[in-house]
């Protein structure tokens, strides 16, 4: 039984479409960066403002090849997984990057679309399943895919 | 309302060292808590190995004045928040940091003082600030 929880849940959009790669040792990763959303009363103005953060979101193994498949820039998605920071080495200085390390994807399109849950498939009860890869990406830099915030279509409320 | 998209973090994790509050230059309180939290994994020869990541929690205006006195280093917390990742520069390099802002923290374990007869004392170990859904705690501040 863990003491601790790391736990991230993301709705949001992909900012372009993912990067795919497989590793020397054969291991599948998926990147890609979603946009949430957020709006607020700005204190002193009062008026309403709306604000953008970007998540770093890997996918390992068998869940990335599916991720690649249906994901494109602007694709709807719920993420689910952990927290993790680790740093690289750029120019001979040292760089942190914090990315959301995925257990579980929600493939989520508008207008009510078919939904599709898929897990890493990983049914080991004494580990958290992401940590399985941890040997294996230590010196992994993630490409800054620059995408523009992607337009928002007229959801159906359900 | 929670609009169209979501951006939630969650962890349970003890605290690295105790908490200092800090005021921005427009004069907000604001308090930073490195969290702890540990992943038991199997290692390539199937040996039992843990890992741990260290997270970065921001505390803003009443939840910062109200951690810095309740929270202790080692204390086991919950905290709920969203993330964000700020850039600034150093040494001529854009670098990057993303935190968790926190919106509410629930204290789970901490060594309590005893009583009188040995007993553990009570204490209010829960404090919760909910902020607003139109109410952006870094609004006018700045770290």
């Amino acid at each position: 039984m863990p003491f601790t929880m790391n736990k991230v849940i993301i709705i949001g959009r992909l900012g372009a479409d993912p990067e795919f790669r497989t590793s020397p040792q054969g291991l599948n990763i998926c990147r890609f960066r979603v946009a949430t959303n957020e709006r607020y009363r700005d204190r002193a103005s009062g008026e309403w403002k709306e604000e953008t953060d970007w998540h770093n979101v890997v996918v390992f193994g068998p869940l990335a090849e599916t991720a690649n498949k249906l994901l494109r820039k602007g694709s709807r998605v719920c993420v689910e997984g952990r927290n993790k920071t680790r740093q690289y080495e750029k120019n001979g200085v040292t760089m942190y990057v914090t990315e959301v390390i995925a257990r579980s994807l929600v493939f989520l399109e508008s207008r009510g679309e078919r939904e599709v849950v898929e897990t890493t498939g990983y049914d080991n009860e004494f580990a958290d399943p992401t940590s399985f890869y941890i040997n294996d990406i230590q010196n992994e830099t993630f490409s800054q895919v620059e995408g523009e915030v992607p337009e928002e279509e007229d959801d159906l409320p359900f | 309302m929670a609009g169209r998209s979501l951006n939630k973090a969650q962890l349970i994790g003890n605290v690295g060292k105790d908490p200092e509050l800090r005021k921005t230059p427009q004069g907000n309180s604001v308090c930073t808590l490195r969290v702890a939290t540990t992943e038991f994994y199997r290692g390539k020869n199937g040996e039992r190995r843990e890992i741990t990541d260290w997270h970065s929690v921001v505390l803003w205006d009443r939840l910062a004045e109200i951690a810095v006195q309740k929270i202790k280093k080692s204390d086991k917390i919950y905290v709920e928040g969203k993330l964000r990742t700020r850039s600034f520069e150093k040494d001529g390099v854009t670098k990057f940091v993303t935190e968790i802002i926190a919106q509410n923290i629930i204290i789970l374990s901490r060594k309590q003082p005893r009583g009188e007869e040995g007993q553990p004392q009570q204490s209010d170990d829960t404090f919760t600030i909910n902020y607003p859904s139109d109410y952006n705690p870094e609004g006018s501040g700045s770290l």
